[in-house]
């Protein structure tokens, strides 16, 4: 049995940054996570991110990775690595440590910071070896430095379909395009400027409707895209066949809530955010008292947000647990909300507040209906 | 146009607050920020040993270029992680001169003849290299300074070193058909597998709606989709997709699938005596 | 063997101890510590196992141990993830058709 005020799952920035600010209040805090290697969506990324200086912006995001995991280490976090948190139980939390030992913990609160998991796209071909989802690509690239193809179509130009048609160049693969379905680019002007000024073209109202196999069904030869109408319907005639060894998929995340599932939390659905989110309040608290969400398995979106709701939710949860005088909790949950709404400003960003907002309302009625 | 193509004209350059003006190019070296979106992004601001770079106290506004006051040392370049800095140099007589972010291989040298690209990646003509810096503080990103003919200074932003061609260009691209029908797969559209562990089809799946399972759960029990090794975590959001579209209704109205330990696939002989091949349907 | 040996932010391949693996009979080198998959993408072979119902080839998907499309039989035991499983010297590795058998452990 291990002992531990505090629960974490799962080691990405969100994960990290609550155990660190729970331990900095002298709560004991125990975090896992599935990897052998901390860090979540960060150990990935060799790019330098986006956020204000206060969240390190400009430093490359396993950098940002190492710091964090050296400041939760230096508070007396327990981190424990290639471990699997496999289900929440009215009699404690299941862990399965390195594959062998089933281990139950239980903590008198819960961080859930279990991220976001890839959606697939499907197409004539798209189960093919070679159609992989771009998070793969990244990994392959960048953790174990091993090329998935030499010539790469990417599907979807969010963040993540042209970072990592970015990081793609870089590795030496050249990529023969990105499509995305809608009418404009999906992520940031410069990210977008960065792989355009490489040559890479970027197709704007078109999707791919099918991947060609080679002769023997064993890779993908090439990739069939074609412009969409205003219906999103592929129009006859528009087809451009690419010949491409990889199709990386980079269409969105949906976060991962199975666990907050089966703890029994109540959810609302935001398609913004990624779909089905679990309902919380401002604490970031779910409907299962003591059990909380942060970062993107609370609604997808970026590093700089899940850091400051990890804040938030190792706050309160240490707070909750007495360790942190109230007056002094309130100032600095006030202060992260601040910053978080600060994030959550301009084109990108007014969106995903108001979603943000609709689920905290949504807990609030909840809560009112219950107590009246 | 950036929204639509991913990369910045000049006239939309010309009316964002990094643009320099005019005025101050046709004078002086002076660095230009091609930053039009309002993101969350500051670091800009205090890379500037000068001040020259104004963020302001709301994160998301757009970064803003005070000419008088950079010198063009061309710190910030490295220090933006949209790599939209560039400092150029429009006032010598023969030709222009920027500087800009490279984190590519091969990295060029000192004197070495490089291919100009503009914002568009097209080939602009050759430049040479004045000068490169890999300074520790840049962090792994090289600025490059290149002599660029003249005229060019606004236009080119990338170069192409020992010719390595980065993207794919656009060879390897066949136009439409003839016949203007798309190229069809091996595969009819019906047949294509909506949940890959199970190789449950996109047919049997409308069929199972149809037939009145308008529940993720409900498609799962009849057809297994979803009750492969990866827990559907692949094939539910596509399912209640089709759920969705055969009902007329939104996504959001299609509840969730429910989840059951384990979350992942733990060989069962971790919990009991036994060895088997986990399979969340027990 | 396609390995990104330099890289601009990354540096050099660090070094590291080979190992050997057998894959489908063949003898080939990896890396220690990497996944499986890792090497065999190294040694430019993309097809994991062989779907049960169509017979179709698979392989990488999502690369972090989800999707399962990467599953071969390792050591004798059928479907192992081979995007998060480590190589280990003398490790047999084959092509999993269906779901596989159990074999015998080496
Ligand atoms: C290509 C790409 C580029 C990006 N670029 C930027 C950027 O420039 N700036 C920015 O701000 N953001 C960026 N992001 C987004 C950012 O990486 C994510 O929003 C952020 O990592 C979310 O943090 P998190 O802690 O919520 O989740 P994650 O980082 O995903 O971490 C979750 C961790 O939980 C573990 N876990 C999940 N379930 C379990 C379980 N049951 N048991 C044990 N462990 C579990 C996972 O393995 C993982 O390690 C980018 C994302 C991608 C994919
Ligand atoms: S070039 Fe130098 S002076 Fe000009 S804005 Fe950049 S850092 Fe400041
Ligand atoms: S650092 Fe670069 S991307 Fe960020 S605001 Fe400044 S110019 Fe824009
Ligand atoms: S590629 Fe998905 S489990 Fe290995």
């Amino acid at each position: 049995m291990i002992d531990t005020d505090i629960l974490v799952v799962g080691a990405g920035p969100a994960g990290l940054s609550a155990a660190a600010e729970a331990a900095r209040h002298g709560a004991r805090v125990t975090v896992v996570d599935e990897n052998e290697k901390p860090g979540g969506q960060l150990f990935k990324q060799i790019h330098k991110f986006f956020g204000s200086r206060r969240h390190r912006a400009g430093v490359r995001g396993f950098d940002i990775g190492y710091a964090l995991l050296d400041e939760v280490k230096s508070l007396g976090v327990e981190v424990m690595l290639d471990t699997v948190c496999y289900g929440i139980f009215p009699e404690g939390v299941g862990l399965v440590v390195s594959g062998k030992r089933d281990v139950l913990v239980e903590p008198r609160r819960i961080v859930l910071a279990t991220g976001a998991s890839e959606n697939p796209l499907c197409f004539p071909g798209w189960t093919l070896p070679g159609v992989v989802g771009a998070g793969a690509v990244q990994t392959m690239i960048n953790v174990h430095r091993v090329p998935v193809g030499e010539r790469v179509l990417m599907v979807g130009s969010g963040n993540v379909g042209l970072i990592v048609s970015y990081q793609l160049l870089q590795s030496g693969a050249q990529v023969v395009g990105i499509v995305e379905a809608l009418p404009k680019v999906g992520g940031y002007g410069v990210h977008a400027a960065k792989v355009r000024r490489a040559g890479v073209p970027i197709y704007t109202s078109h999707t791919v409707v099918s991947a060609l196999p080679n002769s023997d069904n064993t890779r993908v030869k090439a990739a069939v895209i074609a412009r969409l109408d205003e219906n999103m319907s592929p129009i006859p005639g528009t087809e451009k066949e690419l010949d491409v060894d990889t199709i990386a998929i980079a269409v969105g995340l949906t976060p991962m809530t199975e666990l907050a599932f089966i703890a029994g939390a109540a959810f609302t659905y935001s398609g913004l955010l990624g779909g089905h989110i679990p309902l919380h309040d401002e604490d970031l608290m779910t409907t299962v008292e003591g059990l909380y969400v942060a970062g993107d398995v609370s609604g997808v979106e970026e590093a700089s947000t899940a850091l400051e709701e990890g804040r938030l939710a190792g706050v309160a949860a240490a707070a909750s647990l007495g360790k942190i005088p109230e007056v002094e909790a309130e100032e600095k949950k006030r202060e992260i909300r601040e910053s978080l709404r600060d994030l959550r400003t301009g084109p990108f960003g007014d969106a995903r507040a108001r979603a943000k907002e609709e689920i905290v309302n949504e807990m609030a009625k909840r809560r009112g209906k219950r107590s009246a | 146009m950036l929204e639509r193509d991913g990369y910045l004209e000049i006239e939309e350059i010309e009316r964002i607050p990094g643009f320099p003006g005019r005025e101050a190019l046709s004078r002086k070296k002076v660095a230009i920020l091609e930053c039009a979106q309002e993101i969350p992004c500051d670091p800009c601001e205090a890379a500037c040993p000068r001040g020259a770079i104004t963020v302001g106290s709301r994160i998301t506004n757009l970064p803003a270029i005070d000419p008088e006051r950079c010198t063009g040392c061309g710190t910030c370049v490295a220090r933006c992680p949209g790599l939209a800095i560039f400092v150029i140099d429009l006032t010598k007589p023969d030709h222009d001169v920027v500087t800009m972010p490279y984190e590519y291989l091969p990295l060029p040298e000192a004197g070495q003849e490089v291919a100009c690209l503009d914002r568009r990646g097209a080939m602009l003509g050759s430049g040479r290299v004045k000068r490169i810096s890999t300074a520790k503080a840049n962090d792994r990103t090289a600025v490059v300074t290149v002599e660029v003919p003249k005229g060019l200074g606004m236009e080119v932003r990338a170069i192409r070193v020992n010719g390595r061609v980065l993207a794919g260009e656009l060879e390897g691209v066949k136009e439409p058909s003839k016949e203007g029908l798309l190229p069809q797969g091996p595969e009819d559209p019906d047949d294509m597998l909506i949940c890959r562990c199970e190789e449950v089809t996109r047919k049997e799946i409308i069929e199972a709606i149809r037939e009145g399972a308008v529940t993720v759960d409900a498609v799962k029990r009849r057809t297994r989709a979803g009750m492969g090794l990866c827990q559907g975590r692949n094939c539910g959001k596509t399912v209640s997709r089709l759920i969705a579209e055969e009902l007329g209704k939104p996504v959001s109205s299609v509840p969730p699938a429910s989840k059951r330990p384990p979350v992942r696939p733990v060989k069962l002989s971790v919990f009991a005596a036994g060895e088997d091949v986990p399979d969340d349907d027990k | 063997m396609k390995r990104i040996s330099d890289h601009p932010i990354l540096g050099p391949l660090p070094e590291a101890r080979e190992v050997w693996i057998t894959v489908d009979g063949e003898r080939l080198q990896a890396r220690e510590g990497e996944p499986i998959l890792a090497a065999l993408l190294a040694h430019g072979i993309h097809v994991q196992n062989i779907s049960r119902k169509k017979k179709a080839p698979r392989g990488l998907f999502c690369g972090i141990g989800r999707c399962t499309g990467c599953v071969m039989t390792v050591d004798g035991v059928p479907n192992v993830r081979t995007c998060v499983t480590p190589v280990r010297d003398g490790m047999v590795i084959e092509t999993q058709e269906g779901l596989g058998k159990w074999g015998d452990r080496k």
